[in-house]
């Protein structure tokens, strides 16, 4: 009777003490899991913004502030008179310039939307439609030197021709490029959402299973110290720290990587993002100021286009452009609305300074107002352009720094928590065999 | 135990991230429109909606593997329906300002097209573009921020006549008691197919309007989704189709047909 009594109690002691190491090595092997499910994921979101999308909304941008300084130029010199000879050629040597920098930008387009059929088609109209604006540009330019005429708004049938050109560059490619870009920040705000979601039901799961195995540790240990009057398992205590260091480690860990694709997206590619555009149309906007010159017929028309996109920008409650002007003040809204400090003031600064040159652009007339336009005006629009070009590679730095710091943690993450936590596996059975081995 | 299991129920309650509503989960959307719009959105002769907003919104809608229910709303209630949450999209060749755009958001534009002058054949001649409505009556339909933008962005003092609609206008210009209604071009144009319309299109086409949807402010998704499903409209051809359907005809110049810049979903 008593001998049936001692073993079972021996084969239920070792029955509970395999039970409770076999759990405390499967809470181990989910913990496991669970980082590398919270890495995976925070990794893809890394790729997706640090190495596919970020390229992508740079070539898009790029594209559209090319084109539209193309189509400037080509403005320009219609407007330049024969007297503005060497300028004229220094414009057109620009315009070649350009037409080489869309053309890496379309290829470096292409190759970026390789998987998205929408935007490659986008790319290939791009492609078409350029083509269609060099023989309406050229076309332009021909009649232009045909008619020899001094600097100041060129024939007619000159202007007929160019207005050709610049409707399908404003009309057509144009919106093309700025929509490419948009579809590239909804593409990465998206992959950002999905991987949110997913990295903080990794940590969930990661804080679940951790503290799973260290209580199924501590269970153990207390019912081996309980049962066999040992204060301790050296073994089981070292498997214990380790749990709890890798469960530490490792979260904080998950939490740089997801601090980092914070950051890389709301300081580094949303920043980018809206500074480029912002850039982009800036430059469209300066176009605006020479086709108003240009074309007595649109006068109005690029007036208008000039304020509403000077009201994307920086929007300030007005009805008309003189009203605009008049009332431009520091608490503005509109694309720049989100910039704060320092980076505000210096650019709303160059940007009052660039809008208060248009005023008075406006106020003169003929020769005048294109000897202006070529001088003050055009220094007013580069200085601000400067600014905003200095504000995008510090967001540009801000961004591959985050990104870095995301691979880094990814990296680290990957070396140490697996072999920490085979280690704390490999220990439990260490810590358990001396126990076991005396129910043999 | 108990406290751990507490801890761990608190966490597990915190990641449930809250997405923000979207007509996206929807099967069938609210689609409000006006009925007063020839060529644009009216009242067929069996009763049925038709025009180019119509077909458009059926275009889009589809792509995005929706149903539509239709909403009758009048000139004015563009803005209320969306803040009342009476309708989902409001198709109803609004144009993007940044007042409209504190209340609501555009998704689109879906259309680009120009502001342009209807006046009396006799007027031909003396109203040439938009600065000889200098001190002439203007049609001002209530809700619209037409006249706005002829009084006070291109500075020209014409005299806004307050109207509830176009047929309204319609009647005061043949009574003399205005001389000229300004609106899109594709507005005018659905205007001059009335019976008993004799007026002349200036062909003065000063203002960009962009004619875009209406979406609920913060229903980004949604957005984002018709600014995909206009892409694919445009590119597919499908847009000039439907331009060419309503328009071919009309006057208006479809050599060129812009490619609509989106004004952004944030």
């Amino acid at each position: 009777m008593t001998v049936t009594v001692t073993a079972r109690r021996e084969r239920s002691v070792s029955g509970r003490v395999r039970l409770l190491s076999g759990l405390a090595l499967l809470a181990l092997a989910l913990l496991l899991g669970a980082f590398v499910g919270g890495a995976a994921s925070t990794g893809t979101g890394l790729r997706t913004i640090g190495h596919d999308a970020g390229p992508q909304v740079l070539a898009t941008t790029g594209l559209y502030r090319q084109m539209s300084e193309m189509d400037a130029l080509v403005a320009e010199t219609l407007l330049l008179g024969r007297e503005y000879g060497p300028q004229q050629q220094a414009d057109l040597t620009g315009y070649d310039q350009r037409r080489l920098e869309i053309s890496e930008s379309l290829l470096k387009a292409y190759r970026l939307a390789l998987d998205n059929p929408a935007e490659q088609r986008t790319v290939e109209s791009l492609i078409e439609g350029l083509g269609r604006y060099e023989r309406l540009a050229a076309h332009a330019r021909l009649l232009d030197t045909q008619s020899g005429h001094t600097a100041g708004a060129p024939p007619d049938n000159v202007v007929a021709a160019y207005q050709r050109a610049t409707d399908l560059m404003h009309r057509e490619l144009l919106p093309q490029a700025y929509n490419l870009t948009l579809e590239t920040g909804t593409i990465v705000r998206r992959a950002h959402d999905a991987e949110r979601s997913a990295t903080s039901l990794a940590r969930t799961a990661v804080v679940v299973t951790g503290l799973l195995a260290l209580g199924c540790l501590l269970a153990l240990q207390v019912y081996l110290t309980r049962r066999f009057r040992r204060i301790f398992a050296p073994a089981l205590v070292v498997a214990t720290v380790l749990a709890a260091t890798g469960l530490v480690t490792g979260l904080a860990l998950l939490n740089q990587q997801g601090r980092a694709l914070e950051e890389a997206k709301s300081r580094g590619f949303d920043s980018v993002l809206t500074l480029t555009r912002t850039r982009a149309i800036s430059k469209s906007m300066h176009g605006d100021q020479s086709r108003y010159l240009l074309d007595r017929f649109r006068k109005d028309t690029y007036e208008h286009t000039f304020l509403d996109k000077a009201r994307t920008i920086v929007a300030v409650e007005s009805t008309s452009l003189p009203d605009y002007q008049g009332k431009l003040h520091r608490n503005f809204q509109g694309l720049l609305g989100g910039l704060a400090g320092r980076d505000r003031d210096r650019l709303f600064a160059v940007y009052q300074r660039f809008q208060q040159a248009d005023a008075r652009m406006r106020t003169l007339s003929g020769e005048a107002a294109i000897k202006f336009w070529d001088d003050e005006l055009t220094q007013a629009y580069e200085g601000y352009d400067q600014v905003l070009e200095e504000l995008v590679r510090r967001h540009e730095s801000d961004f591959e720094r985050a990104i870095d710091s995301g691979d880094g943690a990814l990296e680290t993450l990957w070396r140490w928590i697996p072999a920490g936590l085979a280690a704390g596996a490999l220990l439990i059975l260490a810590g358990i065999r001396p126990r076991l081995r005396e129910y043999r | 135990m108990r406290r751990l299991l507490i801890c761990l129920l608190l966490v597990l309650t915190a990641c449930g991230t809250a997405r923000p509503e979207s007509f996206v989960d929807k099967d069938e959307l609210i689609v409000a429109i006006r009925t007063d719009v020839p060529l644009i959105s009216f009242k067929g002769p069996n009763g049925a909606y038709q025009g180019f907003n119509i077909d458009v919104a059926q275009d889009l809608v589809t792509r995005l593997g929706k149903r539509i229910r239709w909403l009758e709303i009048k000139a004015g209630d563009q803005l209320t329906v969306l803040t009342e949450r009476r309708a989902d999209l409001v198709f109803a060749h609004m144009s993007v300002t940044p007042e409209r755009k504190k209340v609501i958001d555009f998704a689109g534009p879906y259309h680009v097209d120009f502001q342009d002058i209807a006046v009396r054949p006799a007027d031909k001649a003396a109203i040439r573009d938009v600065r000889d409505l200098e001190g002439r009556k203007i049609c001002w339909v209530r809700g619209t921020n037409i006249a706005q933008r002829i009084v006070d962005e291109r500075r020209v003092k014409a005299i806004p006549v307050e109207a509830p609609d176009y047929d309204v206008c319609l009647d005061m210009i043949k009574d003399g008691m205005i001389d000229a209604i300004s609106t899109n071009s594709q507005i005018l144009a659905g205007l001059l197919t009335k019976p008993g319309v004799d007026l002349h299109l200036v062909g003065a086409t000063f203002n960009e309007q962009r004619t875009s949807i209406g979406v609920r402010k913060g229903d980004v998704d949604g957005c984002e989704e018709l600014n995909r499903a206009i892409t694919r409209m445009y590119q597919d051809g499908t847009a000039h189709m439907l331009l060419d359907k309503w328009f071919g005809k009309s006057g208006i110049d479809l050599s060129v047909v812009s490619v609509p810049q989106f004004e952004g979903c944030s």
